[in-house]
C-alpha cells in the first residue's frame, strides 16, 4: 500500500473545503459598528490641517479638479504674482532714477536763481540751532514735553 | 443585464454616492463587500482575530482614498488589491511568529458534494476528523509565500478568474498561472497524506 501524489482536480477539491470556514454569526453586521467607531477615533486623532484639506478636497470634488493640474496652475499664478511684485517698484524707481539723471544738471543750474522771497523784501539769516552745554558735574535730568490734551481749537462763545 | 453587470453599476452608483460624502452609500459598499474581503484576508492570515483587525484597515484605507477613485477599475477590483497588499504587506512583516485561529466549519460541508467525492475516494480524507482535515490544509498554505498563498486563495479558494486576479495583484496573467502552478506543486506535496491509497503490487 502506498500514498500517491494529489492529482490537480483532488488538490483544488481539497483546498475548496475552506469555503465552508465562516466566522461566528452577526460578525457583519458587527463589522459596520466597528468601523464607524474606528472612523470617528481616527477624525478624533487627525490635526487640524488635516482635516482642512480633506474638506477643502470635498468641496471641490464635484468640479473632478486634477489635482496635479490644479497644483501646477496655482505654481503658475504664485510666480506670475511674483514676477509682477518685483517688476513694479523696479520700473517705479528706473523712472525716477531716469528722472533724477535728466534733471540733475538743470535744477542744479536752475536752483541759484531760484528766490524764495518776494522782490524787496530783506534777507533774513537763518539761525543755526545752538547746543545746549550742560555742566557734566551737574545731575541728568530728564524733560518731558508737554503734550496738548487736543488739537482740536477751543470754542468761544 | 446579467448579474456580475448589474453589481458592477450597482457599484459604480454607491461609489458616486459616496464619493458625495453620502455615508449610507459608503455602509452599503461594506456590507456589500466584506464577506468576500473577509474570505480573502482570513485564508491569507489563517487568523480570525488577525484578519478583523485587518479587514478594518481595509475600509479605513478605502474610506480615505475613495474620493481619489476615479473609477478607472472596477471598484471590486480595487478593494480587492487593497485587501490583498494590505494583508501581504502584513504577512512579511509578521513573518513566522503566529498562531492560527481557525472559523468553525459550517454544516453545509457534509452535504458539500466534492467533500463527499473525496471521502469516498481517499481513505485518509474519510478517516480524519473534520478539525484535523481543517488544520492539516490550513498550516500546507501557510507554508506558501504570502505572494503564492494570494494566488492560491482567490484561485482555489474563491473561485476568481485568472485575468481578475492579475489586475488586482498588478502582475501579468502569465505570473498568476506560473505562481499557482508553483503552489499546487508544493501543496501537492505537503498534502500527499490525503491522497487515495492504493495497494501496491510489488510491495504484496
Amino acid at each position: 500500500m502506498e500514498n500517491q501524489q494529489l492529482t490537480e482536480t483532488q488538490l483544488q477539491a481539497l483546498l475548496r473545503l475552506k469555503r465552508h470556514e465562516q466566522p461566528p454569526a452577526g460578525y457583519f453586521e458587527n463589522l459596520l459598528d466597528r468601523v464607524h467607531r474606528r472612523q470617528r477615533e481616527e477624525m478624533l486623532r487627525r490635526p487640524a490641517w488635516q482635516i482642512a484639506i480633506e474638506r477643502i478636497r470635498a468641496f471641490f470634488a464635484p468640479l473632478h479638479v486634477d489635482w496635479r493640474h490644479a497644483g501646477s496652475m496655482a505654481a503658475v499664478l504664485v510666480v506670475g504674482i511674483a514676477a509682477i511684485r518685483i517688476a513694479i517698484p523696479e520700473r517705479v524707481v528706473n523712472s525716477t532714477q531716469v528722472a533724477r539723471i535728466g534733471e540733475v544738471g538743470n535744477l542744479q543750474a536752475s536752483a541759484k536763481n531760484i528766490t524764495l522771497q518776494p522782490a524787496g523784501a530783506q534777507q533774513v539769516p537763518v539761525q543755526q540751532p545752538q547746543r545746549i552745554q550742560r555742566d557734566p558735574s551737574a545731575p541728568v535730568r530728564f524733560i518731558i514735553d508737554a503734550q496738548p490734551v487736543s488739537y482740536e481749537t477751543t470754542h468761544s462763545f | 443585464m446579467d448579474e456580475q453587470e448589474q453589481s458592477r453599476r450597482e457599484d459604480e452608483q454607491l461609489v458616486a454616492r459616496a464619493q458625495t460624502g453620502d455615508s449610507a452609500a459608503f455602509d452599503a459598499l461594506l456590507v456589500k463587500h466584506s464577506p468576500r474581503l473577509y474570505a480573502l484576508v482570513y485564508n491569507m492570515t489563517a487568523n480570525h482575530d488577525d484578519t478583523d483587525d485587518l479587514l478594518q484597515d481595509v475600509w479605513a484605507k478605502v474610506y480615505r482614498s475613495i474620493g481619489g477613485f476615479r473609477g478607472q477599475s472596477q471598484f471590486y477590483t480595487w478593494v480587492h488589491s487593497i485587501a490583498a497588499n494590505t494583508t501581504i504587506n502584513f504577512l512579511k512583516k509578521r513573518g513566522r511568529r503566529w498562531t492560527m485561529s481557525l472559523d468553525d466549519l459550517d454544516n453545509g460541508i457534509l452535504q458539500d458534494k466534492e467533500f463527499t467525492e473525496l471521502q469516498a475516494a481517499s481513505t485518509p480524507v474519510r478517516d480524519a476528523d473534520l478539525g484535523e482535515l481543517q488544520k492539516k490544509i490550513n498550516e500546507a498554505i501557510q507554508q506558501l509565500t504570502p505572494d503564492h498563498r494570494a494566488v492560491v486563495t482567490m484561485f482555489d479558494i474563491q473561485g476568481m478568474p485568472h485575468a481578475d486576479i492579475a489586475k488586482i495583484l498588478r502582475i501579468s496573467e502569465g505570473t498568476v498561472r506560473s505562481r499557482l502552478f508553483y503552489a499546487h506543486k508544493q501543496l501537492q506535496a505537503w498534502l500527499s497524506e490525503f491522497a487515495p491509497v492504493h495497494s501496491n503490487s510489488h510491495s504484496a
